[in-house]
């Protein structure tokens, strides 16, 4: 196989076109805008400095979902003096909806808010219709093992939005 | 209501809702952005031990070449060649980091390469410092003890006319409180520097391990 040659613009083409995905990531795992920006600029970096090593085995979305993920789970919020937000919050045409669905919805966000980094990774890949497989891949072990850790996760997300939905 | 009844709209809400504009321009706009990575972040703490020991090696050389005592000539020198060593050492671990950038491995894969890199080196620089104190200590023993044989001129922290024995306790306890505070204090810059960093790796592993 010819080696890819890394081009600048190609890369941002591509990132730009695939740039939901990132600001999915980046919704899911931070709380306050600016560590969301962080995030971003984190993870634009890092695909950069690692489509060196792209060969195009897989589509581009899915390496750009790993590479989102691995910033993602070990990033460090900056130190900064900021406003605390949660998760919900940063849904504001939710907040004072009197639909059902949406309120749900809220409730949902909120649970999935609350999860662990990997819970959180799961959730992710697999409200993209991933299957088991390749979610295995994705996180590094095996689908076995995501189909467990996915029943646990919708009996534990199940009680927790019916809490927040109570409450 | 269950997480596969709202998955549309879930999913659905997560583009949506984007509370910030962050349309890209070129690798130019994000390629001068200060990382917060765990990689990151052990790259700097290496570069900041890389700065320290080239420091400290300058001083020793310094020291070596213009002290008039041999043994401190001999102390220092051998020192600056471990000082030396290590910061080689330092260097190979600041590359073998830089190299793990490539964060498109799967997430255990990344996970564990951080774990096992942090790990090793907290283990080689403990065991490496834990080895220093004997060695420095029987030296500078033995180097003292050679320029007092010597006549030399020599600084005594224990003034000569306090008995053998009172003499013999001092250094004693010097020995253990010195070794003792060298242990838990390396434990702790160690733990202070990298310690966070392997919980929350180790914590990671276990999530998706369980």
């Amino acid at each position: 196989m010819n080696p890819i040659i890394v081009s600048e613009q190609d890369f941002v083409t591509k990132l730009n076109a695939h740039q939901k995905i990132v600001h999915k990531v980046c919704n899911l795992y931070m709380d306050a805008k600016t560590d969301r920006e962080d995030l971003f600029q984190e993870i634009s970096l890092q695909a950069w400095k690692s489509y060196k090593t792209y060969r195009g085995e897989s589509q581009f979305s899915t390496w750009l979902y790993r590479v989102a993920l691995n910033t993602a789970i070990t990033f460090f919020r900056k130190e900064k003096k900021q406003i605390k937000t949660t998760f919900s919050e940063v849904l504001p045409e939710l907040k004072q909806s009197d639909n059902n669905i949406e309120e749900q919805v809220k409730a949902m966000y909120k649970s999935i808010g609350n999860l662990n980094n990997i819970d959180k990774a799961l959730i992710m890949l697999y409200l993209e219709d991933y299957s088991y497989i390749e979610i295995g891949d994705t996180l590094g072990i095996t689908p076995n093992n995501v189909a467990v850790k996915m029943n646990r996760l919708k009996n534990k997300l199940k009680e927790e939005t019916e809490k927040h939905y109570q409450g | 209501m269950n997480l596969d009844d709202l998955k549309i709209q879930l999913n659905k809400k997560l583009e949506e809702n984007q509370s910030f504009e962050m349309m890209l321009g070129g690798v130019s706009r994000f390629k001068n952005f200060s990382s917060s990575s765990v990689a990151q972040k052990i790259k700097n703490s290496l570069i900041t031990e890389i700065l320290f020991s080239v420091i400290m090696l300058l001083i020793f050389i310094c020291v070596t070449a213009f002290s008039k005592y041999e043994s401190i000539k001999i102390y220092f020198g051998i020192f600056a060649i471990v000082i030396l060593l290590f910061t080689v050492l330092l260097v190979f671990l600041l590359k073998k980091t830089n190299d793990l950038t490539a964060s498109s491995l799967t997430v255990k894969q990344n996970l564990k390469s951080l774990h096992s890199l942090l790990s090793d080196f907290l283990k080689k620089y403990f065991q490496f410092t834990m080895l220093l104190i004997p060695i420095c200590l029987i030296f500078s023993g033995y180097l003292g003890y050679t320029d007092a044989q010597q006549n030399i001129n020599t600084f005594y922290i224990i003034p000569s006319s306090v008995n053998l024995k009172k003499q013999m306790i001092f250094i004693l306890v010097f020995l253990v409180l010195f070794i003792v505070g060298m242990y838990y204090f390396t434990k702790w810059y160690l733990k202070k520097l990298y310690g966070n960093h392997l919980k929350e790796l180790e914590l990671m592993i276990a999530q998706l391990d369980s």
